[in-house]
């Protein structure tokens, strides 16, 4: 990534205002990967200090870190490190800040996790309400039951 | 693919417990899930049995499994159908066979009643053509769902021709599945050429289709 950007600019520097304050110092070339800080430096070129307010310091912290180390390796070995809820809101963040790759990464993962999982453990991850009649679960559950073999334990 | 979903409205502050992922990202997540896994979440709720079914989901599930990029063979399966006692569909994955060639592989097994009269004439997009030599008729099967068609029309006479060449694909652009046989009688030297469309009352001839085939 950085060296196909001019040496100018790959040493100019950007801050990024996480939601709980946390500020991130990055360069240039390394926020432009978050095409929505690409916009708002396009919109208002002289600006240095970026407000990014849907992202906790900490997430904004991981996402940065994805971004500067990002390869087939790493990207293999990064989901390991969060739990679900964490996976979740860097996908929220990912998808906010316009990164596809890091968007991609997730949700593979995340599609991995839930892969051999129960409806009912899919249900709590993603806090759904289930709205089935009994009548028409036990029919689907009847209609796919060989799809239900072998399920993880919740 | 992951472009076309992504959300650039300003959304609020997410909560750390209890999120909700908008529509797009779940969208996402299950069009990477294999079908097994989609059909156990139809239950999950109804918006959810709803997505699974809609056929657009299943023709975006299918682009994006069959990308030219997967290199992983993540969703090539190697499909036998026995010809013995018990008459079953065996499917294997084929990254199982080529990562631990030295194990045995546990296929899966798919069957339906009067499994024995057919065999497998072709597949295209997941899904198997099968024909029954002693009525001549024809039946598609999805493995991956285990559903099964209705039988076709008879294709052609079973006692007067034999089947030379056939073929099993999809047209793209009236989105049918058609099998066309080349037939030859033996007796007189006579070729037909047939071709039915899935879904169709019968099958239709095709004149003068070149087949000047040396081995003929």
């Amino acid at each position: 990534m950085a060296e196909e950007k001019s040496q100018a600019s790959s040493s100019k520097m950007l801050t990024l205002k996480a939601s709980d304050g946390v500020l991130f110092e990055v360069e240039l070339n390394i926020a432009k990967e978050m095409k929505t800080v690409q916009a708002y430096i396009d919109d208002c070129e002289d600006i240095e200090t970026i407000p990014i307010p849907n992202v906790l310091g900490k997430h904004l912290a991981i996402v940065i870190e994805y971004i500067k180390k990002t390869n087939e390796e790493y990207d293999a070995e990064f989901e390991k490190q969060w739990n679900m809820d964490d996976l979740q809101l860097l996908l929220l963040a990912a998808n906010y800040l316009n990164i596809s790759g890091l968007q991609e990464c997730l949700c593979k993962a995340i599609a991995k996790r839930i892969e051999n999982k129960s409806p009912e453990y899919v249900r709590k991850v993603f806090n759904i309400e289930n709205d089935h009649s009994p009548e028409e679960e036990a029919k689907l559950r009847k209609e796919y039951k060989w799809a239900f073999e072998g399920v993880d334990k919740d | 693919m992951a472009a076309q979903y992504c959300c650039n409205q300003p959304m609020l502050q997410p909560t750390t417990t209890n999120t909700i992922l908008p529509d797009e990202l779940i969208d996402d997540i299950l069009l990477r899930l294999p079908v097994r896994s989609l059909l156990r979440f139809k239950s999950v709720c109804k918006s959810w049995k709803t997505l699974i079914t809609h056929p657009k989901f299943a023709n975006i599930h299918l682009r994006s499994s069959t990308a030219a990029e997967d290199t992983s063979m993540a969703n090539k399966q190697l499909i036998f159908l026995t010809k013995i006692e018990p008459y079953v569909i065996l499917t294997y994955h084929l990254k199982q066979l080529f990562e631990n060639p030295s194990t045995c592989a546990e296929p899966v097994i798919s069957s339906f009643l009067k499994m024995k009269k057919y065999g497998i004439y072709g597949s295209c997009n997941g899904l198997l053509c099968l024909f029954d030599r002693s009525q001549c008729r024809l039946k598609l099967f999805n493995p991956s769902i285990r559903v099964k068609s209705k039988k076709s029309p008879q294709v052609f006479p079973p006692l007067d021709w034999t089947m030379r060449y056939y073929g099993f694909g999809y047209d793209q652009i009236n989105d049918k599945y058609k099998f066309l046989v080349v037939l030859k009688d033996y007796d007189n030297g006579e070729t037909l050429t047939k071709i039915y469309t899935f879904g169709e009352d019968s099958c239709k001839t095709i004149q003068n289709f070149p087949c000047n085939f040396i081995c003929f």
